[in-house]
């Protein structure tokens, strides 16, 4: 369906998007991931035909899209505020792409009252949408998106300006829409939880560049580098040197905060420096312990965030006391 | 034409270039210190900062305040349409005896071509003259004061060097205006069509300071969504910009038609004896002897503020109701 062909942009003469290439499939939601600053907004105007790519293309069903102004090509576009039509009531602004399209009037109607329908938000046809909260602000605007049947959809970070419980329901609802319509989507955020709730694959964006990308399981399973690792909040990145080859094929690593033995799938070298991840969760079968006094005890949900004096954390079920000094048992492996 | 009679052409055009320097240097400065000292603030809401005066010291603040506002701009409004309607003078060869009391002789004396003069225009004549000539100027305002305004919304480098250039016509004076086009177009001052022109250049600066911010204001993000929704360029300008910038436009075009109706300095150089407008007809009675001519001034100022507030009150009338404010 929707093809980057290796995207180059620089941004007041720094490189902002270095040779980016991707694809999303029909019915397929993708998350463009990264932190502010990581091009992935700008990618996504690229795409929408706000911006021009100083080199590369886009293309749609293998029809190149370089010279197709934003306006004929058909996708829609949700943006964190909303930018609903401040002149216009709810009807109106769901009806906009319609009228565009000079649909009659009785179907422009019909297919207002259906997309508003489906984002639950029947009944507030003559509201004024600044009357609206954020939240259905939202909704309006994603009405207004589906009304047109896009080919496309994209999202820039929809739910930024929403608080939690409304992030999480809307969160929900998207993705029951996103598989009903089928329509394929690109979703751009820097919320991990969002992405790897939503995505059907995500692609992770760091310096201009696409570093990982994955089914949120195979992401989270093997982040693969020290940044992935970091910047999803999966663990403990301890940097260490690999400190000879075990018998069993494992090597023993050597870090400040202790010696670990790890399974490394990657070729390395004796007193190479390596990162190593230590998931925060305790697993009684594991070999390798990491220690230290409990500085700070965090409630969270159903768990505790023990944050050691180390600057290592894991979850526990039961809260240690502070300055209480603790071993556990966690699974630790070893970063390319 | 009173250009004609000016001794001394080029002393003119000297005293204009060294006027229109010292204009230019202040709105390069004012360009200057805005940029560097502009303060975003919250907008309160209409309200929040009224209260009634308490002390002593407010309230002595406010009576002079409102004395001070009412000397200085109701009365000499109110002056006029009082000395149109009220006779001081005396009567032909009777110089000693003054006479007093209301009259609208100077009205019906408007309608009277008494000395049978060429330069004699009916009041309705020249009313005429100069709301043609406002409608003219509002269009033509709009019409170059959407682009440029338009192009000042967009912060670039050009915004430094147009910005002073849109305030000069503010700062310096009508006749000196005048003056520039009598020298360059003085080959058209036999057409009426230099003065909708002019009267444009005195309301330009205006009419972009009002479209200016209300173009700003409108996020980018609004006419992204309309044209991932499907609207051309056109179609965004005429669906998005169009209608949130109404309000603004009606300010734009109520500067643009009230400036075009009062302004004087440049009309009174390039307008044609035959199509004067009201500030023009009032420097004509004004400049003739007698009380009789000084109360037809009165009489024709009086037309030309009633003419004005009424296109006011009839442009606000336009607003349409619902559009709120943006």
């Amino acid at each position: 369906m929707l093809e980057a062909h290796h995207i180059f942009k620089t941004y007041e003469s720094k490189p902002l998007l270095k040779d980016i290439s991707f694809h999303v499939d029909t019915g397929e939601t993708i998350c463009l991931l990264g932190a502010s600053g990581s091009g992935k907004s700008t990618l996504l105007r690229i795409i929408a035909g706000l911006e021009e790519p100083d080199s590369g293309f886009v293309s749609f069903a293998g029809q190149n899209l370089s010279s197709a102004p934003p306006h004929l090509r058909d996708f829609g576009l949700v943006f964190q505020d909303y930018a609903l039509f401040p002149h216009l009531n709810v009807n109106e602004n769901v009806g906009f792409g319609l009228r565009m399209r000079r649909l009659p009037g009785d179907e422009i109607l019909r297919r207002v009252a259906n997309s508003l329908e489906m984002v639950n938000m029947s009944g507030f046809e003559n509201r004024q949408v600044t009357d609206l909260s954020g939240g259905e602000q939202q909704r309006v605007a994603l009405a207004r998106a589906l009304a047109t049947r896009p080919r496309l959809l994209m999202f820039d970070e929809p739910l930024g300006a929403l608080d939690r419980t409304l992030r999480e329901e809307l969160l929900n609802e998207l993705r029951r829409i996103l598989h009903r319509t089928n329509i394929p989507a690109i979703y751009v955020t820097h919320d991990q939880e969002e992405a790897f709730a939503i995505a059907d694959r995500v692609l992770i964006l760091h310096d201009g560049e696409i570093i990982r990308q994955g089914t949120p399981a195979d992401v989270w399973a093997n982040p693969e580098s020290a940044f992935v690792a970091g910047f999803l909040g999966l663990g403990n990145v301890i940097v260490g040197k690999l400190r000879g080859n075990r018998t069993d094929g494992k090597w023993k690593v050597e870090s400040g905060l202790g010696v670990f033995t790890v399974d490394c799938a990657h070729k390395h070298k004796e007193g190479e420096k390596i990162h190593l991840l230590a998931r925060p969760f305790p697993a009684e079968k594991e070999s390798n312990v990491i220690q230290g006094a409990v500085e700070d005890v965090v409630f969270q949900q159903n768990r505790f965030k023990v944050t050691l004096d180390n600057g290592l954390y894991v979850y526990l079920s039961q809260a240690p006391a502070v300055g209480e000094k603790i071993d556990v048992r966690v699974k630790v492996e070893c970063l390319a | 034409m009173r250009v004609l009679r000016l001794p001394n052409l080029p002393l003119a055009a000297l005293l204009s270039v060294i006027q229109l320097i010292c204009t230019l240097i202040v709105s390069l400065i004012y360009t200057r210190v805005v940029t560097r000292t502009t303060i975003q603030t919250a907008p309160r809401s209409a309200g929040a900062n009224i209260r009634k005066p308490k002390t002593v010291r407010e309230k002595i603040f406010i009576t002079a305040s409102v004395i001070l506002l009412t000397s200085f701009f109701l009365l000499p409004l109110s002056a006029l349409p009082f000395r149109s309607l009220f006779r001081i003078e005396a009567d032909r060869g009777q110089r000693g005896e003054v006479q007093y009391g209301f009259t609208t002789d100077y009205y019906t004396e408007l309608f009277i071509n008494r000395r049978g003069s060429v330069f004699y225009v009916p009041p309705i004549q020249a009313t005429a003259n100069s709301l043609g000539y406002a409608g003219a100027t509002v269009a033509l305002s709009l019409l170059l004061g959407f682009p440029a305004a338009l192009a000042l919304a967009k912060p670039t480098r050009l915004e430094k060097i147009l910005d002073p250039l849109i305030i000069l016509p503010l700062g310096s004076s009508a006749v000196m205006l005048g003056l520039g086009f009598i020298i360059s177009f003085g080959a058209w001052l036999t057409s009426p069509v230099l003065v909708p022109f002019a009267h444009t250049l005195v309301a330009l600066p205006f009419v972009i300071r009002a479209l200016q911010p209300a173009i700003a204001s409108i996020p980018d993000r609004l006419r992204q969504a309309a044209s991932s929704l499907g609207a051309s360029p056109l179609e965004v300008w005429k669906n998005i910009d169009l209608p949130i910038l109404r309000r603004a436009t009606l300010a734009a075009a109520t500067f643009a038609f009230t400036i075009s109706l009062g302004e004087f300095g440049a009309t009174l150089l390039i307008s044609r004896p035959e199509y004067p407008t009201i500030p023009v007809a009032i420097e004509r009675f004004l400049s003739q002897p007698g009380g009789l001519n000084y109360g037809q001034a009165m009489a024709m100022a009086t037309i030309l503020m009633f003419l004005t507030v009424a296109s006011i009150l009839l442009i606000e009338k336009f607003r349409l109701p619902g559009s709120g404010e943006f």
